[in-house]
């Protein structure tokens, strides 16, 4: 591998795949000694392609119009064939290693001179001060608080031999996350960081079917694990598959319209209103409902749904009245006059517990009530310190959660305690204040330019780095970064041990092609 | 080895014992021709080597022609008066077609000489039918030998004396061409086999050089034409040989030879002017056709019997891309003598640079 040239914090390598095999999001220590003293990058491998070379062109219009020789004789170069194998590939620079740790990048380069040495992935994971764990497949019996020492056999290729023997230390942290699994010519770890970093805004995207889900709930199993009370819309109930991985009573299902209905006073004056306005009710009906929901104070001044109807039914305007109708009946499946829900709801995210809403083939209006009235009533649980810090996952938030009220939940909830986790395969409908505020993200293989462009503030690359980078994703391959990675972008995968145990259920005319 | 020549030569033959014989012997030659210079360059092997450079500057088709003190072509003088001949396809004039080239490619200096490349092509009907490519240090404790042994052993020609080094590459590109030339004439039979160049005698080529290439061809049935690309020769009034044709739009010929002095007769054949396709240029071609054919004949045969990229015969266009070294197999080659010699690398130095700055480049 020989370095060709460097722009800015890229490095341009020449290299030859025969000996060296490199992959988009594979990590290298660059090791420059050329002034005496010894400098070191972390760089990762964003583009793999091919140089422009003197005769390639020849080469390739002779072999393509006209056959090769029945016979040749004479000298046959021992590198027949290698400058038409070569390749080149981009590196960049994603710090300094100093040390033992990486620190910031100081915009220096290195040499042309510099070796480039495949980083293993447990010494990545030492680097980045992340934790790592044999994967639990293949060390099951490991405890997470020991020291898993690697064995001599399964030390790793000779582009890392000359790296110190590392102990890979388990993770250190109190309240360990899995984020990811990664694999190396040596073996395969689960990637543990904390549930402290992930705390805040994550978004999860990628096009269909690459296994966001599959890493939301590998995340949610731990949350679950560790006691962070959520709640979870799951569109298409496929969440309900990780009740084998955890234990009974820290999960509950709630299916609106079903076991879980509101009574107006958990609603309260204001929710009603929002939902109100949320089914398109105009503005002078909206101030007739204001009238008839709450007192002079601002009370709710209704107690039942009977009575809501009768105040409705007497209101002056007959159009207004019959507007306010529709929408009280579409609403009606959700409300309730007996004991309402809520109570046991906080305390039990309260106690660490999960609630999964499973919002399969509901109406959509039902859905967008639902939402609206639980994330309502939880922030005003928040902002009362009722309840504790949770963390509400969402699929696909934009199709039942407006843009500006996500981003006024978002903005409003942050920094009472709720984290969020918004897995979406349309990035575009995430709004840009909650793209720009996210403290992780996780970024499946995407395709077009247009979606790897607008997340691409949240990643801390640029937008024709990250392309180069999420292009390259495999099925099952993420681009982790934030406060997870402690900002270097890492590429993993999603556990293994979770695949298939909480896949969705799609029913299908056709069982196989 | 054995088998490959024998699959080889069976394929390529046509019946004849001789021809067979002759094949085998030639076929031989040039691969023993590997050993010979590998042995030469083992025996003298470079202690320091500078690449080439610009390799653009040294990558080549060779062209022994431009060697102005060996051509004699440049005391011919042509008289107007020309005949011209209308060409026509006809099917019926099909002939098995052969044609043959030959690069030089200089891989760099070393202390004691030179490190080249040599790449002959053969292509039979349409066929890339055999490529050689070999690597030799020339130096000048070797060039008296390789060069002797290239003329005597492998092309059964005397020695008087051997190039200074400076023109060694191309006078051993030359006579492993010749080589080539003369296996191309056993590959087939009552056919024509094309040249790259022409047919003139020079000091390198001497006539007896020439004239036993075109024996062994004529011994297969086989006639010679040599298409040259580029000419000197011009005509008494100054008119350049291949501009002779430039305001014809038919495909056509002009005889020379009968127009030239006969005290001036130094090419092995007779010369023309030819414009084989309406959309292509003209060149001159030299025939050396077998016993008792006419020149005429031979040449509206090749226009019968290939194809043509602007008025080029295609056979020949394809042993030259054949023998072509492209940059990067330069590169490989280079590798491949440094390989072999171990030599030490050094920068390479142009002095040009240095003395003349940025109006040196």
């Amino acid at each position: 591998m020989k370095i060709l040239k460097t722009e800015s914090d890229t490095i341009f390598v020449i290299y030859d795949p025969a000996r060296q095999r490199l992959r988009v999001g594979g990590n290298f220590r660059v090791v420059d000694e050329a002034d005496g003293t010894r400098e070191e990058y972390l760089t990762m491998v964003v583009e793999d392609s091919v140089p422009e070379l003197p005769g390639i062109l020849e080469g390739a219009i002779r072999e393509e119009i006209y056959p090769k020789p029945e016979q040749e004789l004479g000298v046959e170069p021992k590198t027949k064939g290698a400058t038409e194998r070569l390749k080149l590939a981009k590196f960049k620079i994603l710090g300094k290693i100093i040390g033992s740790r990486v620190r910031t990048w100081d915009g220096s380069v290195p040499s042309r001179t510099a070796k480039l040495e495949l980083l293993p992935t447990r010494g990545l994971l030492e680097l980045l001060e992340l934790g790592g764990s044999l994967c639990s497949s293949q060390a099951a019996s490991q405890t997470s608080n020991q020291v898993v020492k690697v064995p001599e056999a399964e030390a790793p290729a000779p582009q890392s031999a000359s790296l110190p023997t590392l102990q890979l230390p388990a993770p250190r942290v109190k309240h360990p996350a899995k984020i990811g699994h990664v694999t190396d010519e040596a073996r395969a770890y689960d990637v543990i960081s904390s549930c402290y970093h992930l705390e805040g805004i994550n978004l999860i995207v990628g096009v269909k079917g690459m296994g966001k889900s599959h890493l939301a709930k590998t995340i949610l199993v731990d949350f679950i694990n560790q006691g962070f009370g959520t709640i979870v819309f799951d569109l298409n109930n496929e969440y309900s598959g990780i009740k084998t991985l955890v234990k009974d009573d820290k999960l509950d299902v709630l299916r609106p319209t079903d076991n879980l209905k509101f009574t107006l006073p958990e609603l309260g004056p204001k929710t009603l209103i929002d939902i109100m306005e949320g089914l398109g009710l105009s503005e002078p009906s909206l101030m007739d409902f204001r009238s008839i929901v709450t007192d002079d104070k601002g009370n709710l001044d209704v107690k039942t749904i009977e009575d809501l109807e009768k105040k409705v039914r007497g209101l002056s305007t007959r159009q207004t009245a019959s507007a306010i109708q529709r929408r009280l009946v579409k609403l009606k499946p959700l409300l309730t006059n007996e004991e309402g829900k809520m109570g046991e709801i906080v305390t039990k995210l309260n106690d660490g517990n999960c609630f999964l809403v499973n919002l399969r083939a509901l109406d959509h209006d039902i859905v967008r009530c639902t939402v609206q009235a639980l994330i309502s009533i939880l922030t005003s649980k928040l902002e009362s310190q009722d309840l504790k810090p949770i963390a509400i996952m969402a699929e696909e938030a934009h199709s039942y959660i407006q843009k500006e009220a996500w981003t006024d939940i978002v903005t409003r909830t942050r920094h009472l305690g709720a984290t969020h986790f918004y897995i979406t395969n349309s990035p575009r409908n995430i709004p840009e204040l909650i793209l720009r505020q996210a403290d992780n993200l996780f970024c499946f293989h995407l395709d077009l330019p247009e979606d790897i462009k607008y997340v691409a503030p949240a990643s801390g690359l640029d937008d024709r780095t990250l392309e180069k980078i999420v292009k390259a994703l495999m099925p099952h391959q993420f681009l982790a970064v934030g406060s997870v990675t402690r900002g270097y972008p890492l590429v993993l995968e999603t556990c293994p041990e979770l695949r298939g145990v909480a896949a969705g259920e799609t029913r299908r005319k056709f069982n196989e092609p | 080895m054995q088998s490959s020549l024998q699959s080889f030569i069976h394929r390529a033959q046509v019946g004849l014992e001789l021809q067979r014989k002759m094949g085998e012997e030639l076929y031989k030659k040039m691969e023993t021709l590997n050993d010979f210079l590998k042995k030469q360059l083992e025996e003298n092997k470079a202690k320091t080597f500078v690449t080439s450079v610009p390799l653009t500057a040294f990558v080549d088709d060779f062209q022994p022609e431009l060697d102005p003190e060996l051509s004699q072509e440049d005391d011919i003088e042509l008289v107007k008066d020309l005949e011209l001949v209308p060409l026509k396809i006809s099917s019926a004039e099909k002939v098995p077609i052969a044609a043959v080239d030959t690069s030089l490619a200089i891989l760099g200096e070393t202390d004691r000489g030179v490190g080249v490349a040599f790449r002959s092509a053969i292509v039979v009907e349409d066929r890339p039918k055999l490529r050689a490519t070999y690597i030799a240090h020339l130096t000048t404790q070797n060039k008296d030998l390789i060069y002797k042994t290239l003329r005597k052993d492998y092309l059964g020609e005397d020695v008087k004396g051997t190039p200074v080094l400076t023109w060694l590459p191309n006078r051993v590109a030359n006579l492993i061409e010749r080589i080539a030339q003369r296996l191309a004439s056993c590959l087939i039979s009552d056919g024509i086999v094309l040249w790259d160049g022409s047919l003139t005698v020079t000091m390198e080529t001497t006539k007896d050089l020439l004239r036993r290439s075109i024996e062994i061809a004529h011994k297969q049935g086989n006639s010679i034409i040599a298409v040259s690309k580029s000419s000197r020769l011009r005509l008494k009034d100054g008119t350049k040989l291949t501009h002779l044709l430039a305001n014809r739009r038919e495909p056509c010929l002009v005889h020379i030879e009968q127009s030239m002095l006969a005290s001036q007769c130094n090419v092995m054949g007779k010369i023309h002017v030819v414009k084989f396709t309406s959309d292509g240029f003209s060149f001159r071609v030299d025939v050396a056709p077998r016993p008792n054919l006419n020149c005429c004949e031979l040449i509206k045969k090749v226009l019968s019997s290939c194809d043509f990229e602007r008025g080029y015969p295609a056979p020949l266009a394809q042993a030259h891309a054949q023998a072509y070294f492209t940059r990067s197999e330069v590169l490989e080659l280079q590798a491949e003598f440094i390989r072999m010699c171990r030599p030490a690398l050094l920068e390479g130095f142009d002095i040009r640079r240095h003395v003349l700055g940025v109006f040196g480049l």
